[in-house]
């Protein structure tokens, strides 16, 4: 073979390959088709989408209607007829019932540079399409239930909902007004606003989503972070989240792992959290089972561990705590009625003491206590001391009892002109140093 | 733009250069091996040999990039990284894999407890799984930028559950040497 035709066929090869790869980048014309229907409406309709936005909007006229736009870019018009043809929305009927399911008819999609070959569920095939986006738009009066589901796109609902709402969303964007019924979300990878609602039961999964104020709510969340108004009830289970709290008027249940909080007011909680920072206004009460976890809290009238293990606790303003605690460290602004606490290696600072005094019951280990009981604050004593050091206002003091052996101390007295029923002093050390008063 | 979005212009100049020039590269390539001594100095070959090593060659590299076709597209069982689609991600998901690499190497996972840290190990499991899902949605969703974005939070957020695995190896450890303090 000459020379000339082995360049030829070199240079031939070459131009194919450039040319298939070029084709294969074409883009095409662009190509859509819309289609609409209405039907009466039903109290609950569903919408599955797939493949591109949905928004809701209000009906004017009492019906469901729906808009589902297919577009695209193909290299040619029998390709987009062949796309159109597999392209519907189905839809199924019962008597409370409306589902609408967008359905393209795709058994397997193959996409290479931003170019997509389908097959249909029927066999036939497309090459070369690019930028298929399927947009939904449907037209809904307030109905009992709105049912909506989507991947990877938005959900935005531009109307209040009367009814009750249920989403389904994974990887997308939710945007949503008031919900006057109870709101059910699943929400994956997605982010997003909604406003006010009745109950809901959420579930979140590294999402970021900012809600509004509910009232009943349960809610279950792992990683993201979201935002809460106010509400009524709520139980949270949440793990390694960021979450901003408002005010729970009524009760409100934690059980968290390795989270940050911003809480608001509350009424009465219950929390059993794991390596968590909580940050808090505060309220009535907190029943508490805590491990590794920092609380900052501004204003508690009880504080109550169940148990508590190398926690930071740090109450501005405290009614009366009662703890069972290990390596906690807990620093009190001001102390109102005093403390309950079976400790071991804690360290308990209060920066003063406001009364009245209802009650201090102290046992522990390796504990350190100081406690700025003033002149005026009148009690019994009953101390029990092994090693350690216990440190009293010797000339306000009226002893009773006092035996000293060896490394253990007994005493028991009041406080010059206590009466006899006033509040007990329970001191039972091991080795720790005890300071009551100034 | 998205941080992946800025990401990839950052790196498309580098991407292309690279990517380019590769089928001059492979004629070239294919040139020298046939006869080394006369690359890009002419045409002096023997005319029939040289005939039937080129449509071998030509026939090769058009299986080669078919094969390279089908893996990139069918979404099939050996798709297990995002560089597979997404080119220009691949410098990003192996820092990403290296990172991971070297905490789960400091880690030594197979020495670890599983009963002990076994809240956390089922934690890697749901992602594994939701990552799995997110793969396979990549040929429908595939110029999807949502879609990256998760594909490539799978690699941030086990870095994390790593970490914090890591953390709690490290309570463990204090737990179990106070305890025997305390015994002391």
């Amino acid at each position: 073979m000459k020379r000339g035709n082995l360049k030829f066929i070199y240079n031939f090869l070459i131009l194919a390959l450039l040319c298939a790869s070029a084709v294969s980048l074409h883009a095409g014309d662009p190509k859509t088709k819309t289609i609409s229907k209405s039907f009466d409406a039903k109290k609950h309709v569903r919408l599955a989408h797939q493949n591109g936005p949905l928004k809701v909007v209000q009906s004017e006229d009492g019906r469901v209607h729906f808009e589902a736009t297919i577009s695209f870019e193909a290299v040619n018009e029998e390709d987009a007829q062949v796309v159109f043809q597999h392209f519907n929305v189905t839809v199924s009927e019962l008597s409370d019932e409306l589902n609408l399911t967008t359905d393209f008819q795709v058994e397997n999609w193959n996409t290479n540079n931003g170019v997509t070959s389908l097959k249909f569920r029927d066999g036939t095939k497309v090459k070369k399409l690019s930028n298929l986006t399927i947009s939904m738009v449907l037209r809904v009066p307030q109905v009992q239930q709105l049912s909506l589901k989507n991947k990877y796109d938005e959900i935005n609902i531009e109307q209040s909902v009367k009814g009750s709402l249920n989403i389904e969303l994974y990887s997308g964007r939710i945007s949503a007004r008031d919900i006057q019924g109870k709101l059910t979300l699943l929400s994956k990878y997605s982010k997003g606003e909604i406003g006010n609602f009745g109950d809901a039961k959420i579930e979140l999964y590294d999402s970021n989503i900012s809600f509004g104020n509910g009232e009943n709510i349960e809610m279950a969340v792992k990683y993201g972070r979201f935002s809460l108004g106010s509400s009524r009830n709520l139980r949270l289970e949440s793990y390694d989240a960021n979450v901003e709290l408002g005010l729970v008027r009524g009760s409100f249940t934690l059980a968290d792992k390795y989270s940050d909080f911003k809480i608001g007011r509350f009424e009465s909680a219950i929390m059993d959290v794991y390596d968590a920072d909580l940050v808090m206004e505060g309220g009535q009460e907190i029943q508490l089972k805590s491990k590794y976890t920092k609380f900052r809290i501004r204003s508690l009238k009880k504080l109550q561990f169940e148990s508590s293990y190398d926690d930071e606790v740090d109450v501005e303003q405290l009614g009366f705590l009662a703890s069972n605690s290990k390596y906690t460290q807990y620093s009190i602004g001001t102390l109102g009625e005093g403390f309950s606490l079976i400790s071991y290696d804690d360290d308990l600072e209060v920066n003063k003491f406001t009364g009245p005094l209802k009650e201090i019951s102290f046992e522990g280990k390796y504990t350190d206590l100081n406690i700025p009981l003033g002149k005026e604050v009148a009690y019994r004593l009953d101390a029990n001391m092994t090693y350690g050091k216990l440190q009293y206002d010797e000339n306000n003091l009226d002893i009773r009892i006092l035996r000293e052996k060896n490394d253990r101390l007994e005493l028991q007295g009041s406080t010059k002109g206590a009466a006899e029923d006033a509040a007990m002093v329970r001191i039972k050390s091991y080795d720790g140093k005890i300071k009551l008063g100034y | 733009m998205t941080e992946i979005e800025k990401y990839i212009l950052e790196q498309r100049e580098a991407l292309d250069r690279v990517e380019s020039p590769r089928v001059d590269r492979i004629w070239q390539g294919i040139q020298q091996k046939q006869n080394p001594s006369v690359a890009g100095s002419g045409w002096h070959l023997q005319v029939g040999k040289f005939w039937k090593w080129s449509i071998a060659a030509s026939l090769a590299l058009l299986i080669s990039l078919g094969i390279g076709l089908y893996w990139n597209t069918t979404g099939g069982a050996q798709q297990v990284d995002i560089a597979s689609y997404y080119p220009e991600l691949a410098k990003q998901e192996q820092a990403y894999r290296q990172m991971i690499a070297q905490k789960e190497a400091g880690l030594e996972l197979s020495e670890q407890d599983k009963v002990v840290y076994r809240e956390i190990l089922a934690e890697m499991d749901q992602l594994d799984q939701l990552h799995r899902e997110s793969l396979a949605d990549v040929p429908q969703y595939v110029n999807n930028d949502r879609l990256v974005e998760t594909l490539l939070r799978y690699y941030e957020r086990k870095i994390r559950i790593l970490e914090r695995l890591s953390k709690e190896i490290e309570k463990q450890k204090n737990h179990e040497k106070r305890e025997s303090q305390i015994h002391l």
